[in-house]
């Protein structure tokens, strides 16, 4: 699903030239929920932003289902992240103006799937997430919890390759980050592809495979059966 | 069905705003409701200047002689020049104008002849012309306006009744059709003799003022050049001592003040659309730095850079044409207040196209910049944005 080889991303910073990743090599199976711990500032938030397609490697190659999207046009990159990726973030990142309906079609609507259609699937997603009632509610009417089931619905919505879940639970009390984690472990029971970045050591825990990265670099800590 | 969904997007953001868009539509209204305004005025003199020139005839030319004069045996001449249909002498009297105890101020005695209704346009309400009988009798009689008809018995029926020109009675054998006053023309207040019978009135008969009907339009450049070269060539008087005038160039001095006057508001009203303009540009930029984390969420799910340029495109649009909307309404209004005031305004839809249009064209041209730099933000750096 996903083959990294020897990625770098450099940042300039004046006259210093930082390596936020150096030569990474990551891939992720399909069917995989993977941990990315590491503290800040260790590149892990770039990896992210490039896995995520986001951002573009200065170095490497980047397979994403067999396709190379290292050097893709921004244009080209949005169309596959609308179809490939979906993201779950700390602060939710939901559309303030929006209800919780409108939020979840917006991946649909940019898809140019009709409103009506776009509308339905989005109502059901929020009904399998447990927000039935809920879709005319705007953001700020939400529980934090109910605001990342939305965010995770409105991910999910578009049958993405990869759930990219970026601290999913950061801004979340332990109760509700349970709860979310659970659902993300369904999910990935379910078959979908997870990959959860996090400085949490102990909630990496809850994913299949740990990677540890460390200054621009990576390290295979473990792997469960 | 995406644009659609862009669209309403834009709308609901314009209207969450409101102050703000209300505030930023107010340039927009003024400047689009001004130009609605001084062209409609623009327009309004216009028309009233052709309407003078339809109740006149375009193809009168009037020729005025500062040294030198025609008698009225010349005007046989004059009628046989090629180009000219009629001509009248037209010879203003200062004489007081009363009946019994009633005076009329307004009154303006002109001595001419039968021809002159005919040259002027002008149309009998009741009794009947002056005739050539009455210029061989030097009958002693009158046509008049019915304003000098009013001043003297009160009333328009004044057939038959006898007026003091300076102290000479005269009778009053026709009354004529009211028309209101156009331009150095007051029909209104009329006293119409004969030529003849002017003596008695202090005319010394010499004929300084004669208008000419030229054979129809296309004649008119003709008749003038005829009528001219006749005073000069017949009659030896040097072409610096007459002058000759159509109607086209009577009215064209007015029209080129006019002209002056349109361009100096037109040049007004850009400059109030401009500033508009740039307000709309001012508020989309503010909103953009506003949004910078929607953008980055929306790039993230999928929005391409068209997606965005277009969604804030739509909302400066949505801004200058509502604000362009009202601005034609309010101009209308403020066109009708003015012509019941009065003044003449006219709002063509001509204008009213222009003017959406110009409202269409500020949205695009100062919007195109704020939507531009919103569609080419970094996902990650805007994402990051607090």
């Amino acid at each position: 699903m996903i083959s990294i080889t020897r990625l770098s991303k450099l940042y300039r910073m004046g006259d210093d030239e930082i390596r936020a990743l150096d030569a990474v090599d990551f891939s992720v199976r399909r069917g995989e929920f993977v941990a990315i711990v590491g503290p800040s500032g260790s590149g892990k938030s770039t990896l992210m932003n490039i896995i995520g397609l986001l951002d573009t490697p200065d170095e490497g190659t980047y397979l994403l289902g067999g396709e190379d999207v290292s050097h893709m046009s921004d244009n080209r990159l949005a169309a596959l992240r609308n179809r490939k990726i979906g993201f779950v973030f700390q602060n939710f990142n939901l559309l303030k103006s929006m209800s919780a309906e409108e939020n979840v079609r917006v991946p649909l609507i940019y898809r140019g799937m009709r409103a009506r259609q776009a509308d339905k699937i989005a109502r059901d997603m929020l009904a399998r997430l447990g927000l039935g009632g809920r879709e005319k509610h705007l953001p700020s009417q939400l529980s934090g919890g109910q605001q990342q089931r939305v965010a995770i619905a409105r991910a999910l919505v578009g049958s993405p390759d990869i759930l990219l879940a970026d601290e999913p639970t950061g801004s979340l009390d332990s109760k509700t980050s349970a709860e979310i984690m659970a659902m993300l472990k369904t999910l990935n029971e379910l078959g979908q592809t997870i990959v959860f970045i996090t400085h949490n050591p102990e909630l990496a825990r809850e994913a299949g495979r740990v990677v540890t990265i460390a200054d621009g670099m990576l390290f295979e800590e473990a792997v469960r059966v | 069905m995406k644009w659609l969904q862009i669209g309403k997007d834009a709308t609901r953001n314009v209207a969450r705003n409101k102050l703000r868009t209300v505030l930023t539509m107010l340039g927009l209204v003024i400047g689009i409701s001004s130009v609605i305004v001084l062209v409609g005025m623009s327009d309004g003199s216009n028309r009233q200047v052709a309407e003078q020139m339809k109740a006149l005839g375009g193809d009168i030319i009037s020729a005025y002689l500062f040294e030198g004069s025609l008698g009225y045996d010349d005007m046989d001449d004059v009628r046989a020049l090629s180009g000219v249909a009629d001509a009248v002498p037209s010879k203003h009297l200062n004489a007081s104008v009363s009946a019994g105890t009633e005076k009329s101020n307004r009154a303006a005695v002109e001595a001419s002849d039968e021809h002159y209704l005919d040259v002027r346009n002008l149309k009998l309400a009741a009794g009947r012309n002056l005739s050539s009988v009455d210029r061989e009798n030097k009958s002693k009689v009158c046509v008049i306006g019915g304003a000098v008809a009013r001043d003297l018995f009160g009333t328009t029926d004044a057939l038959g009744r006898t007026i003091k020109l300076a102290g000479d009675e005269f009778t009053v054998v026709g009354v004529l059709e009211e028309k209101g006053e156009s331009m150095g023309l007051n029909t209104e207040g009329l006293v119409l003799v004969p030529h003849q019978s002017a003596g008695t009135l202090g005319s010394d008969g010499k004929i300084e003022t004669l208008y000419v009907r030229a054979a129809g339009d296309d004649a008119v450049q003709l008749a003038k050049g005829s009528v001219s070269d006749y005073l000069e060539n017949e009659k030896g008087i040097s072409p610096a001592m007459f002058s000759v005038n159509t109607q086209d160039e009577l009215l064209g001095a007015g029209g080129t003040v006019n002209e002056t006057m349109t361009l100096l508001l037109a040049g007004i009203a850009s400059i109030s659309l401009l500033v508009a303009g740039i307000g709309v540009m001012n508020v989309m930029l503010v909103s953009v730095a506003e949004r910078v984390r929607e953008i980055g969420i929306k790039k993230a799910l999928g929005a391409r850079r068209g997606d965005i340029l277009i969604q804030f495109l739509v909302e400066a649009l949505v801004l200058s044409l509502l604000g362009g909307a009202l601005g034609i309404l309010l101009g209308m209004a403020l066109c009708a207040a003015a012509e019941y005031a009065g003044i003449p305004c006219v709002v063509s839809p001509t204008v009213v196209c222009v003017a959406a249009g110009a409202s269409m064209v500020i949205g695009l041209v100062f919007g195109i910049f704020p939507a531009h730099r919103a569609s080419q933000l970094h996902p990650v750096v805007a994402l990051r944005q607090e």
